[in-house]
């Protein structure tokens, strides 16, 4: 798609926002790659691709391409292009695991911007043992995370699962707002949030810490 | 009275009616579980029927969150045991339904209404630990909803279990998108 139909200019990036993201995208160490899934007759959609492209053209390190849903079905069959808008974070050209579905508007700025850290670096702390333990997972798993933009303790969530994907190529970690897609919602009889379904298996609600996740993921063998 | 939140209930003992037979219950027995006290102001009124017969009828629900219902009004047992005979609505009633004539509940809970000897509707919902995790009371005439109670029992045992860190989903389809607001305290 061509990135000039959407424009560099975010409504949802304030001038007060963009100073705060450039301090924060400033400490970037490496480089990371937003590919945004986005049917441009939806609103949501093109809300989400002028925010990447606004965002993204805040860092030298980071890099922004956009696709049709039928040329991303072809060209990356790693990403769910079912629920659009989709964005997906990519690292040296590969699928890092990280995934929005949705606008990152209100509270799930903070979990892009630090998916973005943690994937280009330099990286949020995490306890080098939990490290360690998750660079070991031997069974890939998918963490569907439903959220409410306005929730703040959905994007903890968020970020705790997309640290863990950041760090194991054997970890998906897909934010999902629920108001857009409200068949998942009925689908997942989704109550309270932030809800996380593990593997299409396992239930969490509520905001876990990377160990408490990791012991889930680990007993899937 | 100030605030009940997580007030701890204090040493009481009560006769009761349940099920036909006449009991003594104490402030162990509302502990190990979840537990409603529901006041109400005298047995053979018009409302208190309405109401301890909406909660007769979800009494299994209550139990099925491992909560136990308590109704109490400053009536006797004996009296308790007169308007079960008379009336079919209180005979269906499963729950203890505790004897406060002296008023020592009633006190204790801040709902009862000296000059008359009546207490306030109010209710309770306690935690295993015999702490009031949500209460409401009304004036005489304004009656409760059992399966609003119900809701309310569920939202207590929730957040006990899950801590405060859930939000409902009340999302509403066509709602514009937040703007961003970037918090990052502490997080890099």
């Amino acid at each position: 798609m061509d990135s000039e139909k959407i424009s560099a200019k975010s409504s949802l990036i304030t001038a007060e926002l963009e100073e705060q993201l450039c301090g924060v995208l400033g400490k970037l160490t490496g480089e990371a790659h937003l590919v945004c899934v986005v049917d441009l007759s939806d609103k949501a959609s093109v809300e989400m691709a002028e925010l990447a492209r606004h965002l993204t053209g805040l860092s030298d390190k980071l890099t922004c391409q956009f696709y049709e849903p039928q040329e991303a079905e072809e060209a990356l069959p790693e990403l769910d292009v079912s629920l659009l808008p989709a964005t997906a974070i990519y690292r040296q050209g590969k699928y890092t695991g990280i995934a929005f579905h949705g606008v990152t508007g209100g509270k799930e700025m903070n979990s892009l911007v630090l998916a973005l850290y943690n994937v280009a670096g330099p990286g949020q702390e995490m306890d080098k043992r939990v490290e360690k333990k998750l660079r070991k997972l031997a069974r890939k798993s998918e963490m569907k995370i439903f959220v409410s933009l306005s929730c703040h303790h959905c994007a903890k969530q968020v970020i705790a699962c997309q640290q863990m994907a950041a760090v194991s190529e054997m970890v998906e970690a897909r934010m999902i707002d629920a108001r857009l897609y409200p068949h998942l919602a009925e689908q997942y009889k989704i109550e309270r949030i932030p809800m996380t379904v593990i593997n299409e298996d396992e239930v969490l609600l509520g905001v876990k810490t990377i160990e408490q996740m990791y012991d889930i993921l680990k007993a899937y063998k | 009275m100030g605030n009940m939140i997580n007030k701890e209930v204090e040493p009481f003992r009560v006769s009761a009616f349940v099920n036909g037979e006449f009991a003594e219950v104490s402030q162990e027995d509302l502990k190990g579980h979840w537990s409603v006290l529901f006041f109400y102001p005298a047995d053979f009124t018009f409302v208190c029927p309405t109401e301890l017969g909406d909660l007769a009828d979800h009494y299994e629900e209550f139990q099925n969150e491992g909560c136990e219902i308590y109704s109490v009004s400053e009536d006797t047992h004996f009296v308790h045991k007169a308007w079960a005979d008379a009336s079919e609505t209180i005979r269906k009633i499963q729950y203890v339904m505790l004897a406060d004539p002296a008023g020592v509940l009633a006190r204790q809970f801040g709902v009862l209404v000296e000059e008359e000897g009546q207490a306030l509707r109010g209710t309770f919902i306690l935690n295993p630990e015999g702490r009031v995790k949500a209460y409401e009371i009304h004036d005489m005439g304004i009656g409760r909803n059992a399966k609003e109670l119900l809701r309310k029992v569920q939202a207590a045992k929730f957040v006990e279990e899950h801590g405060d860190q859930v939000c409902p989903a009340k999302w509403q389809p066509g709602e514009e998108t937040l703007s961003p607001s970037l918090d990052l305290v502490g997080m890099l």
